[in-house]
């Protein structure tokens, strides 16, 4: 009994310490917080509240992690357009994330959920410059969720449409 | 049908994309923010951090509607095409955004009454935007109602494919009852045939096939058979008085008996074929039963003796009710068995007088019949013992034609039987009255008679030239005169040749061509034009002939005729007075 209990309590110890070993702590943004990322997520930044887990992003913490590019069309550009930006897959294991639902917010308070995509295997983005420039408000920046449509076509889906949130600002993990 | 109208609603469904309610509504609101941050900066007054915060935000705000006017791609819903509001909506928000465009971009919060313009014309472009959106909402109510409208069409085409599918179903069904009733007819037809079958089989299995082959074979096998002891019978008679040889007459003896063993062995066949026809007539009255066992007595003593068995009767002075001749058949019958079937002992023949039953009872002290024969017994052609079928013992049909003569006069029949201790037959006889006894002399047994026809014409037609000339013979002797014939035809013509009218007609039943004896006799009667007495003579005893000729009203013979039964014949048609009749059974 006592060797059972014994083992039980290591085991419990083990998974404490490798849940806290998890919760890494993220340097705090340097320059203009662009993306806050919020919710079901491990880590946070530091000086940030630990019962409260936030990452807070600026451009180069964002450039940091790796770029990400295609060309597609939209509803609301006109033709070919490249998007680079950080793939939203690298982003939420950036942030520990424990799910892939997501809801997305924009600096106009416009908010949608987004449930069902696979951001394994589709390269969908945080998208940061537009041809090559970076996006002003007024361009629909400076962060704009983007779906590579032209190359999954079956992304084309009226909840993805509403789910291309311009303007991004918040991203709560669900 | 349907599936085309639903793809075109689902076409309209999709160009009325919530992307374009968003835009409206957030575009709305992107405005209305904008007023709101305006409206706080011309509140903030004094406090200058505050004010620079809010027109920070108010630039912000500007940028956002900014951004909303330049991906303007809405149409309304329903439609490719910009409705003219939402033309003039965008000419107006991007106539706002250019007009004020140098004022957000610069740092220096603007001056109250700049901001009142402002303000004033963000609340045009919001009630333009409102309009559009009453626009949008009135274009999609009557969207709405197209859908609906549409829907209802396909309402319709839904009712016209239920009905349609209902009368389809309907036919099916319909179809499907016939199929039932078909089936159930076949499944009856099946039942029916197979009902016939077990009967073939319940047939088979109780023997009423082989009795239906076996009345057909009798018939055909009695007619040739009898033919010939017919003609026997006749030509025996004739050499009589003929055989001169010391031993001849010993030896014609034999012959008769033979003879008369044949003749009776054939009246069994005849006896069960006239049971079967339903063609013997019961006759019941009042009669005293001693007389019968007395005269059975009498018959049965001298043979039971001659085989080293006792003979006793017993009785009472009991009447009867029933049929005498057939009652002493069956007694007859029985007695036989019982001496035939016994090595020692006595046979027993008692009557006793039980409520309204007489008990007659015929016991012998016999074998026994084994428990598990008894049920058999009364079948035809059974016989116990007799393995080589020794015909001296008779054809079996003793006991059947017990039976059948039991039923038809309604007398139960019950028997006992003990192996080795003997077995016992009882009779239940319905008991008459006294005082209806019908007083009748019996006629003296074998009493020798004469027949003298004086002479009469016989008129025979036989396609049997043998039982032609034996007919001459033995009419002759009893002095008629002989007309012979081998068809209606010939007859005829000799009639008319020889100018003669016959007093009598005895014609064969089976004439050649398929010609029948009452074919004939009807033939000649209407020739002559006169009723001529007549009688027809058969081997054939199926149960089918039988009943024919009783149905054409004139007298029948069975082959083979002794000639005693005959003259019998003769003196009841002819008138013939002078003889009493001996039963010569």
């Amino acid at each position: 009994v006592l060797k059972h209990t014994f083992f039980i309590v290591c085991c419990g110890l083990l998974i404490a310490f490798s849940a806290m070993a998890d919760d890494t702590l993220l340097p705090a943004p340097e320059s203009n917080v662009l993306l806050t990322i919020s919710g079901n997520i491990t880590n946070r930044n530091i000086e940030s509240d630990a019962s409260m887990p936030k990452v807070e992003l600026d451009m180069p913490m964002l450039e940091s992690l790796g770029a990400t590019r295609f060309n597609t069309t939209t509803p609301w550009t006109e033709g070919l357009v490249e998007f680079v930006g950080v793939r939203v897959s690298s982003l939420l294991d950036f942030v520990g994330a424990r799910s892939a639902h997501l809801t997305l917010v924009g600096l106009d308070g416009y908010s949608i959920d987004i449930k069902t995509v696979d951001f394994e295997r589709y390269p969908v983005v945080v998208a940061y410059k537009k041809n090559n420039r970076g996006m002003s408000v007024r361009d629909l920046g400076p962060l704009w969720f983007m779906f590579p449509f032209t190359e999954y076509p079956e992304l084309l889906n009226e909840t993805n449409k509403a789910g291309a949130v311009w303007q991004l600002t918040q991203l709560v993990v669900r | 049908m349907v599936m085309v109208q639903m793809e075109h609603t689902r076409i309209r469904l999709l160009k009325s994309s919530p992307g374009s309610i968003n835009f409206l509504i957030q575009g709305y609101r992107n405005i209305n923010v904008l007023q709101d941050r305006i409206s706080e900066l011309l509140g903030s007054e004094g406090d200058r951090l505050t004010a620079e915060e809010k027109w920070h935000q108010a630039q912000l705000q500007f940028d956002i509607v900014w951004s909303s006017f330049s991906v303007v791609h809405i149409t309304a819903p329903g439609e490719s095409t910009a409705l003219p509001a939402q033309a003039s909506l965008v000419r107006m928000g991007k106539e706002f955004l250019s007009a004020y465009d140098e004022l957000f971009s610069s740092n220096k919060i603007p001056q109250e009454q700049l901001l009142l313009r402002v303000l004033r014309d963000t609340r045009e472009l919001t009630e333009s935007n409102y309009k559009l959106g009453n626009q949008y909402f009135a274009g999609a109510s009557r969207f709405r109602d197209e859908t609906n409208e549409n829907l209802g069409q396909l309402y319709r085409y839904l009712w016209i494919s239920a009905a349609l599918l209902l009368v389809t179903a309907s036919l099916l069904i319909w179809q499907l009852f016939k199929l039932l009733s078909t089936s159930t007819r076949m499944f009856q037809d099946a039942r029916s045939s197979e009902a016939q079958l077990s009967q073939v089989v319940d047939e088979l299995r109780s023997g009423r096939m082989e009795q239906k082959a076996k009345d057909s074979f009798l018939a055909a096998a009695s007619h040739d058979l009898r033919q010939p002891l017919h003609a026997l019978g006749l030509f025996v008679n004739a050499l009589e008085n003929k055989v001169l040889v010391p031993e001849g007459p010993v030896i014609l003896d034999k012959i008769k008996q033979s003879t008369a063993a044949l003749n009776s062995l054939f009246n069994s066949l005849l006896d069960i074929s006239r049971l079967d026809a339903g063609v013997v007539e019961v006759d019941p009255e009042h009669f005293s039963v001693g007389n019968l066992l007395d005269n059975l007595n009498e018959e049965f003593a001298q043979l039971a003796g001659k085989q080293g068995l006792g003979f006793e009767i017993n009785y009472d002075n009991g009447v009867a009710y029933t049929d005498p001749l057939l009652l002493g058949r069956i007694l007859r019958n029985l007695v036989d068995n019982a001496i035939v079937h016994s090595v020692s002992g006595s046979v027993r023949l008692s009557c006793a007088q039980k409520g309204k039953s007489l008990m007659i009872t015929v016991t012998d002290e016999g074998p026994g019949i084994p428990f598990s024969e008894q049920a058999h017994i009364f079948s035809e052609y059974y016989q116990l013992d007799n393995p080589e079928r020794d015909r001296s013992k008779g054809l079996g049909l003793g006991l059947s034609i017990v039976k059948r003569l039991c039923d038809l006069l309604q007398i139960e029949l019950e028997m006992e039987s003990v192996l080795s201790v003997g077995t016992r037959f009882t009779l239940k006889v319905p008991a008459g009255e006294r005082e209806a006894l019908v007083v009748n002399v019996e006629p003296e047994r074998g009493a020798v008679h004469q027949f003298d026809f004086q002479g009469q014409l016989i008129l025979v037609i036989d396609d049997e030239r043998d039982v032609r000339d034996g007919m001459e013979l033995i009419l002759s002797q009893v002095n008629c005169s002989v007309l012979l014939a081998e068809s209606s035809e010939a007859a005829r013509e000799l009639i008319v040749e020889q100018d003669l009218i016959p007093d009598l007609i005895i014609a064969d039943y089976r004439l050649r061509e398929g010609r029948t004896g009452l074919q004939a006799v009807e033939e000649i009667r209407e020739e002559l034009n006169e009723e001529v007495p007549a009688f027809v003579i058969t081997g054939d005893t199926s149960p089918e002939r039988v009943r024919e000729v009783a149905e054409s009203g004139m007298q029948l013979m069975h082959k083979p005729v002794v000639p005693a039964r005959l003259f019998q014949m003769l003196g009841s048609l002819l008138g013939e007075t002078q003889s009493s009749f001996v039963e010569t059974a």
